[in-house]
């Protein structure tokens, strides 16, 4: 990655919070325009939501609509190899080709972006706001309570996250929402320690103990003070766990426990195109492509956060 | 030394108690009656009965704990519906095919993934850095359940006619059949084996050294290759990630810098005193790998036809199998701890500042 980069700490010594605040801000993005990792993160991660929010426009045809029986449409038409005008085929145009059921594998492809996207965001959010409280409270009220909830992240730290998502979601009964729900109460954890390190390493330093002689409540040092300085390394772990979790929502969906037919969803098409590998190889390569792409921007856009919001951050 | 070891393995209990009160919380939450729902809708009144009573359903949680906690240490994990077996047998005989695929996947993932790192880190910000990371970026980025797709069709379809065509399909050759460990020494007979005796002899790279049958070896290892690759892709690129900043922040250290200025040739300053201090934190990540392998394992046995017991849990998925799903997830939970407590002592052995502190 880039070298570490001094104007940061610099900007820190000296300037009043007002103009601070906007600094660390311009500061940030800056940097992050010199990253590549995160340039390319951008660039991806803007262009899948563009193409979730135009979804109705850049599709070409309905996502759930079977070809068959329409006009100008000849021909055996399930798992029909992709058609491209350009590249010279005569036939009705299907840039992916199509599936089992003679449905237009690009429009599936693209609605798919609204349900990873959402997915993967929603249960981010999710997890957050669960870890980030439990992490706050166990870290500042320590004692007892700290140790429960800490022991039991523990324990869901010791669950291979994929397998107790799986397990969660059988006796819950498949489906997206389930999913969803699993995969963000797996990741909790990490949320939690996360917080929990940062409160720890600020709870005493000599502003907070300012703000409790002044005789703010707990509450609002918790919320207003300490909270803030735990967000840096957050939106850096939440812009990798998207990534996470739109993978391990296809993997659910993959062995049919997240999103149902005929929802188009990438994990859930290339379940049901994978004993067709052989066969029909493009009802595989698009939708393992979408994901594989989707995941790499976050993850991209994570390593340039890292590098752009905290040069000291460990590097890897 | 002792008395480190002894304290991790004092704080894996709580941790393993904690896996199993997890595993019963499952299944509580299963909707409806969980009689019909473990059993199947036909089961009559006095089969449910009879159910409740030996599971102690009727009783207060605390007891029902009690009593999971009872079978659990025993060795009892229930019944699974799919199979019609006790889910204790059906692992026995499941886990070593997994066990191996998931060797074989850090095998494949240590051997690349090290000198990988290590090129990078020397090599720092070169063609071959830039690749690898790149590389490793898509490696992590990728589903592991399409890797394997993609595999099968490039060395099965593709490279089909070539002679670097892999069977995209099977542990063995189809219809190939080698006789276990025990037949050939004369210990026992497929019926009268012990569990420990299958458990071996389903190693199937363990069962050809104890037979010395290379057929058997070289069959193995053919049909292992595509499954491990799939598997092992994403540990490799985490290895590979941490091997590289490891050795570049050990690159910078003083005593590196002294090896060099006392005239040390670079193999010695890199592979001596540079690489042999910045592995030791890549030991931990072996351990984590464990779980990405287990996923892995889950997601890619079905595509390869594998039956470990990610096929089995697929399966047991499928048929709502709760008592196979719970018996899995505390399994490989459990074998999660346990290796990740063997490393934590491995790593104490290896660096003293761990053990000490």
């Amino acid at each position: 990655m880039t070298t570490a980069n001094p104007e940061v700490v610099r900007l820190k010594v000296g300037q009043k919070p007002s103009r601070e605040t906007r600094g660390i801000v311009m500061e940030t993005i800056s940097n992050l325009r010199r990253n590549r990792s995160a340039v390319a993160g951008f660039i991806v991660i803007g262009l899948l939501v563009m193409i979730a929010l135009l979804a109705d426009v850049i599709a070409t045809h309905d996502p759930i609509l079977s070809m068959i029986g329409l006009p100008g449409e000849t021909g055996r038409l399930p798992a029909r190899p992709p058609c491209v005008a350009l590249l010279g085929c005569a036939d009705p145009q299907h840039f992916m080709g199509l599936d089992l059921n003679a449905r237009d594998i690009f429009s599936r492809i693209v609605f798919g972006a609204r349900t990873s996207l959402r997915v993967g965001t929603l249960s981010v959010i999710f997890s957050i706001i669960a870890g980030t409280t439990l992490g706050l409270v166990s870290g500042y009220a320590g004692g007892w309570v700290d140790n429960v909830i800490m022991r039991l992240m523990d324990v869901l730290l010791a669950f291979p996250s994929l397998l107790l998502a799986i397990a969660i979601v059988t006796i819950q009964g498949p489906g997206l929402e389930n999913a969803l729900l699993a995969i963000a109460i797996v990741s909790i954890p990490i949320y939690s320690r996360l917080v929990r390190a940062s409160v720890l390493s600020v709870k005493e330093m000599e502003f907070i103990t300012a703000e409790r002689a002044l005789g703010a409540h707990p509450v609002r040092i918790l919320f207003s003070q300490i909270f803030p300085n735990t967000l840096t390394p957050l939106i850096v772990q939440g812009t990798l766990g998207v990534g996470t979790a739109v993978l391990d929502a296809a993997a659910l969906s993959f062995i049919g426990l997240g999103a149902q037919p005929p929802l188009p969803e990438w994990g859930q098409m290339l379940s049901e195109a994978r004993n067709y590998v052989f066969t029909a190889p493009h009802m595989v390569i698009f939708p393992g492509l979408a994901i594989m792409l989707t995941v790499l921007g976050f993850n991209l856009l994570g390593d340039g956060l890292r590098d752009a919001l905290d040069p000291r951050l460990n590097r890897s | 030394m002792s008395n480190f070891v002894l304290r991790r393995i004092f704080l894996a209990i709580p941790v393993l108690l904690g896996i199993i009160a997890i595993t019963f919380a499952l299944g509580r939450m299963i909707p409806g009656d969980p009689c019909r729902a473990i059993l199947g809708e036909k089961a009559s009144q006095a089969v449910c009965d009879a159910f409740i009573e030996r599971l102690g359903l009727n009783k207060s949680i605390p007891e029902q704990f009690t009593i999971y906690l009872s079978n659990v240490v025993s060795g009892d994990l229930g019944v699974s519906l799919r199979f019609g077996r006790s889910v204790t047998d059906l692992l026995v005989e499941r886990i070593p095919v997994t066990v191996e695929l998931a060797v074989s996947a850090l095998i494949f993932a240590v051997i690349l993934g090290i000198p990988l790192g290590i090129i990078s880190a020397y090599r720092y910000n070169s063609t071959i850095d830039v690749a690898t990371m790149l590389g490793a970026n898509i490696g992590v980025s990728m589903p592991v359940f399409w890797l394997g797709l993609m595999l099968a069709f490039l060395f099965g379809v593709i490279l089909k006619d070539t002679p670097f065509a892999l069977p995209p399909s099977g542990r063995l050759t189809a219809g190939a059949n080698y006789p276990a460990f025990y037949e050939v020494w004369g210990l026992a007979t497929t019926d009268t084996a012990s569990g420990f005796m299958i458990f071996v002899s389903r190693l199937n790279v363990l069962n050809a050294v104890l037979t010395l049958n290379g057929t058997l070896f070289l069959d193995t290892l053919r049909h292992l290759v595509l499954p491990a690759m799939a598997v092992g892709t994403i540990p490799l690129s985490i290895i590979a990630r941490m091997t590289r900043s490891s050795v570049l922040e050990v690159l910078n250290q003083d005593y590196v810098r002294t090896a060099r200025s006392k005239g040390l040739s670079e193999y010695a300053v890199v592979m001596r005193h540079a690489v042999s201090n910045a592995l030791l934190p890549v030991v931990t990540i072996i351990g984590l790998s464990f779980g990405g392998l287990m996923s892995g394992a889950v997601l890619t046995e079905t595509i390869f036809g594998y039956a470990g017991i990610g096929k089995t849990l697929f399966e047991g998925i499928t048929a709502r199998d709760y008592s196979l799903v719970q018996g899995v997830t505390l399994v490989t939970a459990a074998a999660f701890v346990i290796i990740n407590l063997i490393v934590d002592i491995i790593y104490g052995y290896l660096d003293p500042r761990i053990r000490l502190s």
